[in-house]
């Protein structure tokens, strides 16, 4: 049976500009830029000409940055890779160890937090703050978050 | 090969139109296939003017101040600025053609441009969806995309596609069954990008050469 795939696009508020590319995966294979999925969101970030990018698994959130230093999806590179329990430990409904269908569901809920009040969705914590602030954080403030699904 | 026919809205000349640094690749490679004759591309007419209500609103206002104001601060002025300088002046310069360009393909779109006829409203009164959450701008697309659809596919077009990056709404899925049947009858495939599905592969005769 084919799984269902999901994609999360956070776009600006008033007009079509996909400002974060969101995939929820069951696994990334080592090296992460080697990894069939971030190949793949950072195919989509070049051609939507979006700068950033997520990949969540259960265990690791690997986040692309658009450095700007090549011209094409290489410009994508995987710059911080987070513990998933830490990102979303905001939650209430935070799971150690969600299946990949609830961590569909807590990323979209997550990415509504990160785009209306961040300091809801973001834990207190360094590597986190380094990775989102300031860039990622004003990218996706105030934005819509579309959910694509797909058979 | 016959060209596919590919329905398109507002997202897509917002993409393909807007401040050339800022479009998105994969409509302007769409709109490049159309160039090309390679596809056929149908938008209802609404969108025209939601598009440029759109990319209007997208230009910054104050494009590379902050920068300006900086490179004054940290090094006097130099070759950044003429970078700067650029920059700023795409921003003139879209606002200068923007609408022309919108025009000119419009005009090159001919019978490709959707607009909302009686027999568009007609369908969009009987128009029987699984939520009412649409707004009304919505339906009127999803109306002259579907009935343009329907026609086509009486006529034996085939390869039929609804391409639309921000609005999941329109996209029939299983929660969506009644939406999902129009869809069907018009023989129209709903993509949530600018990338048209690679065509199956046909099968190879097998060769009986020993």
């Amino acid at each position: 049976m084919p799984s269902e795939r999901t994609d999360l696009t956070v776009f600006a508020k008033d007009y079509p500009e996909a400002r974060l590319v969101v995939e929820v995966k069951s696994a990334v294979s080592t090296p992460p830029e080697h990894d069939a999925a971030v190949r793949q969101v950072a195919r989509h970030m070049w051609g939507a000409n979006c700068h950033y990018g997520l990949v969540m698994t259960p265990t690791k959130t690997y986040i692309l940055r658009d450095d700007f230093s090549n011209t094409g999806p290489e410009a994508m590179r995987v710059t911080d890779v987070l513990p998933t329990a830490k990102l979303l430990s905001r939650l209430t409904r935070s799971l150690t160890e969600p299946s990949s269908q609830e961590l569909e569901v807590l990323a979209r809920e997550w990415l509504e937090r990160l785009t209306t009040s961040y300091q809801t969705a973001l834990p207190d914590d360094p590597d986190v703050t380094r990775a989102f602030f300031p860039d990622l954080v004003g990218a996706v403030a105030e934005g819509r978050v579309v959910a694509e699904v797909a058979a | 090969m016959t060209s596919p026919h590919i329905f398109v809205e507002t997202n897509f000349l917002f993409g393909a139109f807007r401040m050339p640094s800022k479009r998105h690749r994969d409509a302007s490679a769409l709109k490049a296939r159309f160039d090309a004759d390679e596809a056929k591309l149908y938008v209802p007419y609404l969108c025209f003017q939601e598009s440029r209500h759109l990319i209007a609103k997208s230009l910054p206002s104050n494009r590379c101040a902050d920068l300006l104001e900086f490179h004054r601060f940290a090094a006097g002025t130099g070759t950044v600025k003429k970078l700067l300088d650029a920059a700023t002046s795409e921003v003139s310069r879209t606002k200068a053609v923007y609408q022309r360009e919108l025009t000119d393909f419009a005009a090159a779109l001919g019978d490709g441009i959707l607009h909302a006829t009686k027999e568009v409203f007609d369908f969009l009164e009987s128009l029987d969806l699984d939520d009412d959450d649409l707004k009304y701008n919505d339906k009127v697309i999803l109306a002259s995309v579907l009935l343009k659809a329907k026609e086509l596919r009486g006529s034996g077009a085939r390869g039929l596609f609804f391409a639309s990056v921000d609005k999941s709404h329109l996209q029939p899925t299983a929660h969506r069954p009644k939406m999902a049947r129009y869809y069907n009858e018009a023989g129209l495939v709903f993509i949530p990008n600018f990338v048209l599905p690679e065509p199956p592969e046909t099968p190879t005769r097998q060769s009986n050469a020993p």
